[in-house]
């Protein structure tokens, strides 16, 4: 419970309508995206519009020792977002100001509640994109995805949300405001506490501006797919087309459940009896995609392809794009809730561990479907159940324990993009010596010795 | 029983939210707010609330359920087909069967639009007595004279001196061997913008349609089962069935979105299990938007000249709630001189969304604005659209904001064309869209 004074004082650094109290409001922010962990209501939630009142909130939080929740749009899949203790939720949504597109230095500076795609939209007038586009570009924050270092389906070519990131402001615990980086893509003064930020899952401070590189929208794309009847027979594709010297900006796969589920959601008449579907985007400029689309289709051809389309129009484009799309939602209509996991393994490993995968599905009589980055190894193990049925839960739990331990005996990891949050601190000891998670919990105890900020996440409780 | 009564229903189509937060970047309402409790997501975790017991239907939570135009964003943009309208309509009524009506509601609910007759008595009355409470502003109304529970602010279109209804007069010799066409007018069409009347009208005989207009005809009852009346609702959707019944028409023709919505879809859901069950599918299947219908049937194209710049808004209850986006872009298109030019996020609500925007007046405005600037961009004449509602809201915004754009409805521009053929080059073509 918070103390009435310390409601009182929230009230008078921002106004009324900025503090949320009434239960109505309240149970909203108990959530995030992530199923299976309970559900949490903080006892206030602040909606501050200035890194001025972000600090007074923090202060405020620091002397009555009230556990702190950043929070964005609360689209991630790891409980980062969840206020486990009660106390402040403090959403960043109001900061929401683009403050700069430098069309010189190619950067823009956003306050962190600017949602990604409306940067976007501010840059495209001047011929720039900001890459990272995870698939909730059009309501996850920049701030929220800069704590969770997010990816998206760009990353083999573009890279992650860590390869934009030039300069942040940070509210730290004890309410002080610590600016690191710049507009400069080279900069090796002092840590680099940019990095350390990025992928923070909002456990050392809130961010409270972000400065971020822009590139060139890319001025043509080709888009192909192609199925196969074995796995292995994809993944030799994925091989042949980097073999080939080719970065697609896209590289997906779909397994057959999603296959299926996919072709019983919306008929797009993909083949039912292919063990999986690649969607491959080259982009660039023109000479340079029309060199390199050719190649991509040999590849595919030469591996084993037991069909493969190539878009002459967008509208084709468009088609083939629809079974990529419409993945999730297919899939989350089979059963009443949907887990999507985030193991990850060198590119490689992809057909072994989408055949590990299928085993543990087998095994614990589950239903699962596996979508994800091949490009980049990021696969999105997809498991449909219905939470509030105990008996199958308890099977899903220990099949998610096996595709994390599969993922990392693969030479992977245990988060390509999705954070560690609550959803994957047990399996922190599994990836990490004791030697490297204390150093995690020391810059942890470093920087939040009270731990109040986001407490239990990521590293977990420290004392 | 529908999703109006049955909460067992209710609890299973909450359970279907998966919380991924798409609706977010969808809806109107949290684009200005930025609260949880007032986007899907949010909402629906709070309406699970009052059912698990944590909270009750307290005034507050009343008060998210009703912090929504009901623009159906939220249902297009979620992946996983939760029915957020059917939830949201089946809370509201809850809440009533809790709280009551209060009592303006109350009055106007249940002693008003229960019963036609008085409803039209007072209407009728109402045109009369309306320069006695608006001063006049713009053409389009005025701004109330007195603190009415309305912003002082807020134009109000004036009501037309004689309703649609009762001054219209079908052409006999026009249409007599063509399909046989129930207009359904609603409200806005017959009391205050009787010109969009004609103008249906006029394109229907024009294209040999026996047009049926039934002066027992009422209210929809949209309003009513909004806000979760849905007694009244039911009453009202039982009247308009029967009268539609007695005129066995073939088609029924609608050019108000809302209305279209509820006689083919909500009505229903009112009638499920009940005698007029039967016949609520019945004619449900055979209404259209003149858009639609038109475009389904043929018409032949007009073919005066109107030299106008004409963008469209997409309303809500159309375009989401029926699907119709191409029919009323390809009239316009079809139209002899009129340039088209589409408008960034057409599809996105107005803000209006009926006593939404005279509840939560500063907000339903501030949702205007953002279409006022779409609309402004494309530095169009006027903005075509197909709903009264929508038009009352772009309308009132825009003359707040001092903008000279026109607000039509897609057909009057049609009825323009179709009576300037013949004519040369009218270079300022000025439909006549209200009565006044
Ligand atoms: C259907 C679906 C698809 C997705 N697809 C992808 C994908 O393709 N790639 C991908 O990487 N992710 C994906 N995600 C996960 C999620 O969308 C991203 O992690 C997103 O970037 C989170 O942004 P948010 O604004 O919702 O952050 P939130 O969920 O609100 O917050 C995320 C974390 O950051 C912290 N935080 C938020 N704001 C701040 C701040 N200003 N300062 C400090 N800490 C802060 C929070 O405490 C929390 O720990 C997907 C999620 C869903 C539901
Ligand atoms: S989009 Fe649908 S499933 Fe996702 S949070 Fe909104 S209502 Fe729930
Ligand atoms: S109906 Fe419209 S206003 Fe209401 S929650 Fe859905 S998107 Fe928001």
């Amino acid at each position: 419970m918070l103390s009435v004074e310390a409601l009182r004082q929230l009230r008078a650094a921002l106004g009324e309508d900025k503090v949320l109290t009434d239960i109505e409001d309240l149970v909203c922010y108990s959530f995030d995206a992530a199923g299976g962990l309970g559900e949490h209501v903080p006892g206030v939630v602040v909606m501050p519009s200035t890194a001025g009142e972000v600090q007074a909130v923090v202060r405020i939080a620091d002397k009555y020792s009230i556990p702190v929740y950043p929070r964005g749009s609360a689209t991630n899949l790891s409980g980062g977002a969840l206020p486990e203790r009660g106390g402040m939720v403090v959403s960043l949504l109001r900061m929401n100001r683009i403050l700069e597109v430098d069309t010189d230095n190619l950067t823009a500076t956003v306050e962190p509640g600017v949602i990604i795609q409306d940067l976007n939209d501010a840059c495209a007038p001047y011929g720039l994109m900001y890459p990272p586009d995870p698939g909730t570009v059009a309501q996850a924050t920049m701030g929220g995805s800069v704590a969770e270092c997010s990816g998206g389906l760009r990353g083999l070519k573009y890279g992650v949300t860590k390869h934009y990131v030039l300069g942040l402001s940070v509210v730290l615990p004890n309410g002080e405001v610590a600016r690191f980086g710049g507009k400069t893509v080279k900069n090796v003064s002092g840590y680099d506490m940019v990095q350390l930020f990025t992928g923070s899952e909002g456990t050392l401070g809130i961010i409270t501006e972000i400065t971020v590189k822009l590139l060139p929208l890319p001025e043509f794309r080709q888009t192909m797919m192609a199925a196969f009847l074995n796995l292995d027979s994809a993944g030799r594709a994925v091989a042949r087309i980097i073999e080939h010297r080719v970065i697609p900006a896209t590289l997906e796969i779909l397994d057959n459940t999603t296959i299926r589920a996919v072709e019983e959601y919306n008929r797009c008449g993909l083949p039912l009896d292919a063990a999986a579907i690649l969607l491959i985007e080259v982009d660039g400029v023109k000479e340079a995609v029309e060199r390199e689309a050719p190649k991509v289709m040999t590849a595919l051809l030469d591996s084993g392809a037991s069909f493969v389309r190539l878009a002459e129009t967008e509208r084709e484009r468009e088609q083939l794009w629809t079974a990529r799309r419409t993945a999730l939602p297919a899939l989350s209509r089979v059963r009443p809730n949907m887990l999507v996991e985030d193991a990850t393994v060198p590119r490689s490993r992809v057909p072994e561990m989408l055949r590990e995968i299928g085993k543990i599905a087998e095994k614990y009589g589950i239903s699962i479907g596996t979508m994800g980055h091949a490009g980049d190894g990021n696969l999105h193990p997809t498991i449909l159940t219905d939470i509030s049925d105990e008996q199958e839960m308890a099977r899903v739990r220990q099949a998610i324990d096996e595709i994390y331990a599969a993922a990392l005996r693969l030479g992977g990891t245990l988060s390509g993009e999705h954070g560690i949050g609550r959803t994957k601190q047990k399996y922190m000891e599994m990836e990490f010596s004791e030697a490297a998670l204390e150093t995690m919990r020391a810059v942890k105890r470093a920087l939040d010795p009270k731990g109040l900020m986001n407490p239990g996440k990521l590293v977990g409780e420290v004392k | 029983m529908g999703y109006f009564d049955d909460l067992s229903l209710l609890d299973r189509m909450l359970k279907q939210c998966g919380k991924c937060g798409f609706c977010q970047a969808h809806c109107p309402v949290y684009k200005q707010l930025f609260t949880e409790s007032v986007v899907a997501r949010g909402r629906i975790r709070m309406i699970k609330a009052v059912r698990d017991g944590s909270t009750a239907w307290s005034r507050q939570a009343v008060d998210r359920l009703h912090t929504c135009t009901l623009c159906l964003g939220c249902a297009a943009g979620c992946p996983t087909g939760v029915r957020t309208e059917e939830i949201f309509l089946g809370a509201r009524a809850q809440a009533v069967r809790h709280r009551g009506l209060g009592g303006l509601r109350w009055l106007v609910f249940r002693g008003l639009l229960h019963n036609p007759s008085v409803f039209r008595a007072l209407l009728h009355a109402g045109a009369r007595t309306w320069p006695l409470l608006f001063r006049s502003g713009p053409e389009a109304g005025g701004s109330p004279r007195l603190p009415l529970g309305i912003s002082m602010r807020r134009v109000v279109p004036r009501l037309a001196p004689t309703p649609f209804l009762k001054s219209a007069t079908v052409n006999q010799d026009r249409g007599t061997r063509g399909a046989r066409v129930l207009f359904f007018t609603g409200c806005l069409i017959n009391y205050v913008y009787t010109g969009v009347g004609r103008a249906v009208l006029e394109v229907l005989e024009r294209n040999g349609a026996q047009v049926l207009l039934p002066r027992e005809q009422h209210c929809c009852g949209t309003p009513v089962f909004a806000y979760g009346d849905v007694m009244t609702a039911r009453q009202m959707a039982r009247h308009n069935l029967q009268v539609i019944q007695k005129y066995r028409p073939d088609v029924i023709v609608t050019a108000c979105a809302t209305c279209g919505s509820a006689l083919k879809k909500h009505y229903v859901s009112l009638c499920e299990g009940g005698a007029l069950e039967d016949a609520a599918r019945r004619w449900a299947a055979c209404t259209y938007d003149i858009s639609e219908y038109l475009m389904e049937a043929g018409y032949r194209p007009p073919e005066g000249r109107i030299f106008m710049s004409v963008t469209y808004h997409d309303p809500c209850h159309l375009l989401r709630g029926q699907g119709v986006y191409e029919q009323p872009r390809r009239l316009l298109g079809g139209i002899p001189g009129i340039e088209f030019r589409e408008m960034a996020s057409a599809d996105r609500c107005c803000g209006g969304a009926g006593s939404f925007s005279l509840t939560h007046y500063a907000l339903s405005l501030a949702i205007t604005e953002e279409k006022l600037r779409s609309i402004r961009k494309t530095g169009a004449d006027a903005v075509a659209t197909g709903c009264g509602a929508c038009r009352m809201q772009i309308e009132d915004a825009a003359h707040q904001a001092g903008m000279p754009v026109r607000v039509m409805h897609t057909l009057e521009l049609v009825a323009m064309s179709y009576k300037a053929e013949g004519k040369e080059d009218r270079g300022d073509e000025r439909g006549s869209d209200r009565s006044v």
